[in-house]
């Protein structure tokens, strides 16, 4: 097993390898909500681990680790955005290559078009399956925060409930 | 949509061979630019910074020069700046046509000053305090441990202020200006690796001359680089900036989204700050001189979203001083 040496800690190769198979497909998820296209993602989550690999604090748990990797990687999304001149050039032109039907590339367009300050409770709710007391305590924000945000981004999305919150 | 059908686009897109790869080369061979984790942005933010030259271009039409001097305050004459937020289709019915990037691009030649810095930070026990490096490259721990890292390690440049603001002041003779860089950037923040970049192109008969310059977060003690970013970008101008307007196009944003205000600098400078939902905040100072010449500065702030008083204390420190001095220390937002 190969050492590699991080600021604070020594990480293996395995570790390394174990953590980005965990949380690469919901961070990629979460990422592309947010920036719509494979490249800006691949930074992004790039970043997002090496951070986790060589910059984290020392965590009370895994669920502790993924809910601050979760805030980094949103964090990266919108520093990502703040420029007017990122925002200008977001390009949705890849969705075909994840998503089949014309259905699906409105409903992805739509959720990328979301405003980004609703978006990180219906993203946490959807893709990481949190509930919103969970959701609240990631975000840093009240209960009724959260609701009002996934109220809000229902109705802009138009989605009829399935009773699963 | 039904709820099901909204989870399942959300969690269709999933990472490729070729992402997982490449992610993880740069984890298990942290090598200098993959440690840059800034630098990670390079390859978009090099289409994006190019963008915004373009609008710079489009935006301010009268290209000209002025003379050096070496005053370290110039007195000049300042004018507000109006902004309009245009989308593309609207700028093509206004202008006629659409803005040509490329043809812009493919026009330009680049000259840097530097040298710049980069965004990595020497390792560090989990207190902050710097691990001592031995000279041949290996991390002693507090234990007495040591380990060589496969990772080039970077050591700030001591003297790295000063070298920025001389870079600075090269960059601007180049373009025949002083150095017009707020001096608090130039003491709190760092050059951008690429140093000042300075944009010539040769367009409608006007030889065209502009910088845009990345400064970062001073953060070699946390390697929070990115937590305050700011763009100087300056173009002089041949005739009377008074009457300038610059065009942002934008399909994503709207005039609506930006809280326009103005702040009058100690040194009575006008300075028109656009702030915009998401928080950026972009000042637009126009100024005339008989002495300096003419020219745009446009700075903007990233990161300052609830730091408006910091962006003030910056914008003090402009060197430039109105001719007719007006003390108007108050912000309209």
């Amino acid at each position: 097993m190969e050492n590699i040496l991080s600021a604070e800690k020594f990480i293996s190769e395995e570790w390394i390898l174990y953590k980005y198979n965990l949380y690469k497909n919901m961070l990629f998820q979460i990422t592309f909500s947010y920036l719509g296209n494979k490249y800006d993602c691949e930074d992004v989550l790039q970043e997002a681990f090496i951070k986790l690999c060589y910059h984290a604090p020392e965590f009370l748990d895994e669920e502790h680790e993924k809910r601050w990797l979760i805030r980094v990687t949103i964090n990266l999304c919108k520093n990502h955005l703040k420029s007017f001149w990122n925002r200008k050039k977001i390009s949705i032109n890849g969705l075909e290559e994840y998503f089949t039907t014309e259905e699906e590339i409105e409903i992805m367009s739509d959720i990328i078009a979301l405003p980004e300050k609703y978006k990180s409770a219906i993203l946490l709710h959807y893709i990481s399956g949190y509930k919103i007391a969970e959701i609240a305590e990631i975000l840093n924000i009240t209960e009724s925060a959260v609701k009002m945000r996934l109220k809000r981004e229902r109705e802009k999305l138009k989605i009829e409930l399935d009773g699963l919150v | 949509m039904k709820e099901r059908d909204l989870r399942k686009v959300l969690t269709k897109p999933t990472t490729d061979e070729t992402m997982d790869q490449k992610i993880t080369d740069s984890l298990l061979n942290p090598d200098l630019n993959d440690m840059n984790s800034n630098k990670m942005y390079s390859r978009n933010i090099k289409s994006y910074r190019f963008s915004k030259v373009a609008v710079i271009v489009a935006a301010f039409i009268i290209i000209g020069t002025g003379t050096v001097l070496a005053a370290t305050r110039h007195f000049v004459k300042s004018y507000p700046s109006k902004r309009d937020v245009l989308t593309e289709e609207e700028y093509i019915q206004k202008y006629g046509s659409a803005l040509n990037v490329e043809e812009i691009y493919e026009e330009v030649t680049k000259k840097y000053f530097g040298p710049g810095n980069k965004k990595l930070t020497l390792p560090r026990d989990s207190d902050g305090n710097l691990l001592e490096v031995t000279d041949d490259g290996y991390v002693v721990f507090p234990d007495g441990s040591s380990y060589k890292p496969i990772y080039e390690l970077y050591t700030p440049d001591p003297d790295r202020h000063e070298k920025a603001k001389k870079s600075g002041d090269e960059a601007f003779a180049y373009m025949g200006y002083p150095n017009l860089v707020p001096t608090y950037i130039y003491d709190n923040y760092v050059l951008g690796e690429k140093g000042f970049c300075i944009y010539e192109t040769t367009r409608d008969g006007y030889d065209k001359k502009w910088t845009m310059t990345e400064f970062f977060k001073d953060a070699y003690d946390t390697g929070d680089f990115s937590s305050e970013v700011i763009y100087v970008t300056f173009s002089p101008a041949e005739h009377s900036t008074k009457n300038s307007t610059s065009i942002l196009v934008d399909d994503n944003t709207t005039k609506d989204d930006y809280a326009y205000s103005t702040y009058t600098t100690k040194g009575g400078i006008l300075c028109s700050l656009s702030k915009h939902v998401d928080g950026n905040i972009i000042a637009d100072i126009n100024f005339d001189s008989d002495t300096i010449g003419n020219g745009h500065m446009m700075i903007e702030f990233i990161g300052f979203s609830n730091k408006m008083d910091t962006v003030k204390e910056i914008l003090d420190t402009l060197p430039l001083t109105e001719d007719i001095v007006d003390y108007q220390d108050t912000i309209e937002e």
